[in-house]
């Protein structure tokens, strides 16, 4: 398959998102994670969506938080679309700019990709990184812990031949 | 030795190392203390809530107000949410039963803990202080001086942070040693051995600590206990730890003490001690966390004509497991090993059964059953087992 062939539509549901944030004092980590990750390919962009309803921290408490800052229930979920062009759908490693949109704020974000290819699939992994204020995120504060305001956030998922 | 294990016994509450089970390595952000143990921000008042203690009913709703027990006296007073003002206080009573080998079972009620915390926060400055009651024992703590009864100050001292985060802070004032795993239970020979548990073994000094995520540390000058009188009696040196935390859930270290006083308060005579070791801490699974600590302990006294130095080694350590099958109920076991000294032989373990339930906000129950089997003389074996139980309250 070549690159950017536009025979090739990718779609699949299973994945997994992580966002890695620190909290002061201390550095904290903060690791909060949803396997709700879908791709789709309408021809010309790849677009991964991930569901923030049901973000896991590992404390219920902090959970609620989270989904507070992100104000979910205005803003349910968090995509990438990225330009077929960009991709390389032979599988390796690449870095690539899409239109990143989390909290109703979309924003050209660089980041990094390792595609594997299995058959008529792939295994995708990809990270970047963000500032919550870049979005219109207030920085989450709970009595005295502050989140800083750079996150890193890692997706993978397995997306087949549509 | 049989009332030296209960006068030793947790006066220091809220010290839990198997914290690591909610990726909580660090102490930092629950504690005043950047190593852990004792008054608590309000961070540390929310998860205390949050996790420590069992809940009843239904899990709260989304959108429902979050609870404020875990706030000064069950939210009494709500805090001031930038921690310029800490306060907490704790009472602590203890039912003990020991039955020794070749001598008369004991039984009695001790008041454990009666102290007040506070701590003043003023930009990147603090002042924090501790002051009690103690019954019985906490000598090295006591600010009076009478045989029991006495007014008891564990902890003391004035910081600063060094950074914006808040990772660096220095402090200087009557501190807990910085060395090995801090943690609740400090009659563990592993504590009363190197001598650095959190009920009256602080030394004033001069502490730099650092948290920084992965990696915690705590390095202290140790200027002796000033408490202690006459003063040939003050150790001068130092301890600290160094502790990294390869995976959320997984925390190993290293720690080391030196000290010398002119005149040591056990042997009465002049003395270095060391001890050096590692240790660790585990969760595999959010229901149990295994500890471990091992330590190297060398004594160092002027010896006779014909032998100019006693240098004595033996070693001191644990193991245990802390299940946590329902929340706020914990069911541990400990398994204790000591040598005092490798060239006598004799070697002395315990093993602990016990169980505590954080029933309610701000409030817990303890039992514990312990059989030590105690070497002494390289050869005479005593079989020890004492029953305690405990409740506490904080504010």
């Amino acid at each position: 398959m070549a690159p950017g062939d536009a025979d090739a539509k990718l779609g699949g549901s299973a994945g997994t998102a992580t966002f890695h944030a620190k909290a002061t004092p201390g550095d904290l980590a903060i690791d909060g994670t949803t396997n709700e990750v879908a791709v789709a390919d309408d021809g010309t962009n790849v677009t991964v969506t991930v569901q923030l309803g049901n973000v896991t921290t590992g404390i219920g408490l902090r959970d609620r938080h989270t989904k507070k800052y992100l104000e979910v229930t205005k803003f349910g979920s968090a995509s990438l679309q990225v330009p077929r062009a960009q991709l390389n759908f032979n599988g390796g490693t690449g870095d690539a700019n899409g239109a990143l949109t989390i909290h109703g704020t979309t924003r050209q974000t660089p980041f990094h990709y390792t595609a594997t290819k299995n058959g008529t699939s792939f295994t995708v992994k990809g990270s970047t990184h963000i500032k919550l204020t870049d979005f219109g995120i207030e920085i989450p504060s709970y009595v005295g812990v502050t989140v800083k305001n750079d996150v890193d956030v890692d997706v993978s998922f397995t997306a087949v031949d549509a | 030795m049989a009332m030296g294990v209960v006068l030793l016994w947790p006066k220091d509450a809220h010290a839990y190392a198997w914290m690591v089970r909610h990726e909580y390595s660090a102490c930092v952000q629950c504690h005043a203390d950047p190593s852990g143990g004792g008054l608590l921000t309000s961070y540390g008042r929310a998860q205390s809530e949050t996790l420590l203690r069992t809940h009843y009913g239904k899990p709260p709703e989304e959108d429902e107000e979050e609870s404020t027990y875990g706030n000064f006296a069950w939210g009494l007073w709500k805090g001031d949410p930038k921690d310029m003002l800490l306060f907490g206080a704790d009472v602590r009573e203890l039912y003990y039963a020991q039955s020794t080998k070749n001598a008369p079972n004991v039984s009695k009620f001790i008041l454990m803990q009666a102290d007040a915390q506070a701590q003043l926060h003023v930009d990147r400055f603090r002042a924090n202080a501790s002051l009690g009651y103690a019954e019985q024992g906490a000598l090295p703590a006591s600010l009076t001086r009478n045989p029991d009864k006495n007014l008891v100050s564990r902890t003391h001292w004035l910081g600063v942070e060094l950074d914006e985060d808040k990772k660096m802070m220095i402090r200087a004032g009557r501190l807990n040693l910085p060395f090995g795993i801090r943690s609740i239970e400090h009659t563990l020979w592993a504590r009363s051995v190197t001598r650095t548990d959190t009920n009256s073994a602080q030394q004033d000094g001069l502490a730099f600590s650092y948290n920084g995520g992965k990696l915690r540390t705590e390095v202290m000058a140790v200027l002796g206990n000033l408490q202690l009188r006459p003063y040939q009696y003050h150790e001068y040196g130092y301890s600290g730890y160094v502790e990294y935390t390869p995976k959320p859930k997984l925390a190993v270290g290293v720690s080391s003490l030196v000290t010398h006083a002119d005149l040591d308060i056990q042997t009465q005579t002049p003395m270095w001690r060391q001890a050096h070791g590692f240790f660790g801490r585990y969760a595999p699974a959010r229901w149990v966390v295994l500890g471990l600590e091992q330590d190297l302990v060398i004594n160092s006294q002027p010896g006779s004509a014909a032998q100019p130095h006693n240098n004595i080694a033996g070693t001191v350590g644990y193991l245990n497991a802390d299940f946590e099958p329902l929340q706020g109920v914990h069911l541990m076991a400990t398994l204790e090993d000591q040598q005092n000294d490798f060239s006598r032989g004799g070697f002395s373990w315990a093993a602990w059964a016990g169980a505590v339930w954080f029933f309610l906000p701000h409030a817990d129950v303890r039992a514990d059953v312990i059989y030590q089997d105690v070497t002494t003389n390289g050869s005479t074996h005593t079989g020890i087992t004492t029953f305690l139980a405990q409740a506490q309250v904080f504010l």
